[in-house]
């Protein structure tokens, strides 16, 4: 018999799906508390650093796990099966996007123009790098992006990567390379003067 | 697992990478300026205060909401757990534990008057008991008294015998004096005794002296011819 309130923080992100599909409140407060900043996070990266369409899809994404917790399966970790949740729904948003762009007839404003100064090399600021790293995964194609968002930005193993996206491991290490290639490129003029 | 190529630009450094290393950094730097190059850049990305916005209250609100709404009589954790504990819906009525438990409490209501109505009556006991062996040794001092008077008058049949007995030229063990202790103490109740209810009462071996004629051992013994 369990008397003595259950610790929430050392339970698993899986146990506590079972116990919200049995109208555990508190179970809920802690599998906020560990994912909402992570989903904000991801969503903003992914969708443009469009504050409100994060806070939306991350709301969004914990309505269905209140009203839907059965589309949860126990089996899957959790992590995994969320980020690859919140991949989906990046990719139907890019889709709606797609159709947005191509039935107005202005310029796609996630898009914007290059502007590699050369003089910057030697006036390396953090904000300069910020804004131009922001820049070079948005540029990135999505599938390339979202790897590098994965794994980098969000700490997660190859193996979950493959588990989210629904790809091989060999694939996602070869989107890796392709997107690391890509942002060392563009980010070359950053670094730091060594005298050749 | 295998190592991506940026875990390997940033955790490794030039002169410690293997053949296979070198080989999949490759297309991205072929010497050691490159790979310092490399290396700095991709530590200045994870050094970066990323600017992740933090979830507003209002989100959480209108997730509690919407959880209240969805869970609308769910009953506490602690509440429902022993409710499934105490009042199993799987289980019969007879068979449930909080029947059980009740059934437990009731005995035990009613067996508690008995217990303790019990010890009382061992107490009632105990006093009659010591009551009787009051009397059992008055009685028994009533009984003695004519047992020390016949050793009293047997004191004389004894000086009889003893005086006879000497004249045989037979030793006889003298128990004039023994008799006369005897005498004193017992049947008596006497202040220094180590009785613990400060009685003595003698026995019959002891305290009685009877006449040889009543004891064949001994008279066979004294009427023996050598």
């Amino acid at each position: 018999m369990r008397l003595i309130k259950p610790q929430y923080k050392t339970i698993t992100d899986e146990a506590l799906m079972i116990s919200i599909s049995k109208g555990d409140k508190r179970a809920f407060d802690e599998l906020y508390k560990r994912y909402s900043q992570q989903l904000v996070g991801y969503f903003f990266r992914m969708l443009w650093k469009d504050r409100e369409k994060a806070e939306d899809f991350m709301h969004d994404i914990f309505a269905k796990i209140i009203k839907k917790p059965e589309l949860f399966d126990p089996s899957r970790k959790f992590k995994t099966w969320v980020f690859s949740v919140a991949n989906n729904m990046c990719k139907n948003e890019y889709k709606k996007q797609e159709v947005r762009k191509n039935t107005s007839s202005g310029l796609d404003s996630s898009y914007n123009v290059h502007d590699f100064n050369a003089n910057v090399l030697n006036e390396v600021h953090e904000s300069d790098f910020k804004r131009q790293f922001a820049q070079s995964l948005n540029d990135l194609d999505e599938k390339h992006s979202e790897v590098f968002t994965l794994r980098h930005i969000e700490g997660l193993s190859i193996k979950e990567i493959a588990e989210i996206l629904e790809i091989s491991d060999g694939t996602v290490k070869s989107r890796l390379f392709y997107a690391t290639k890509y942002l060392a490129q563009n980010l070359d003029h950053f670094n730091p003067q060594i005298t050749r | 697992m295998e190592k991506d190529i940026i875990e390997i630009i940033t955790e490794k450094e030039y002169k410690t990478l293997t053949q296979e290393e070198l080989h999949s950094i490759s297309e991205l730097c072929t010497n050691e300026v490159d790979f310092i190059q490399l290396k700095a850049t991709f530590k200045s990305i994870y050094n970066l205060d990323q600017d992740v916005p933090t979830p507003r209250a209002s989100t959480k609100n209108s997730l509690d909401d919407l959880f209240a709404k969805t869970y609308p009589k769910a009953t506490p954790v602690w509440y429902s757990s022993i409710t499934s504990v105490v009042i199993p819906k799987d289980k019969k009525f007879i068979q449930q534990p909080l029947l059980k438990v009740a059934a437990i409490l009731l005995l035990l209501i009613i067996a508690v008057p008995f217990l303790t109505q019990n010890i009382e009556v061992k107490k009632d006991q105990l006093a009659e008991v010591q009551i009787k062996t009051e009397k059992k040794d008055q009685d028994l001092n009533k009984i003695e008294v004519p047992v020390v008077k016949e050793v009293e008058s047997g004191s004389d049949a004894t000086e009889e015998i003893q005086g006879s007995n000497q004249s045989n030229g037979i030793q006889v063990r003298s128990v004039g004096s023994s008799v006369a202790a005897i005498d004193a103490t017992s049947g008596a109740i006497q202040p220094g005794s180590n009785h613990p209810d400060g009685v003595f009462v003698a026995s019959v071996d002891e305290t009685v002296s009877m006449a040889v004629s009543f004891q064949p051992d001994v008279l066979d013994l004294l009427t023996a011819t050598f």
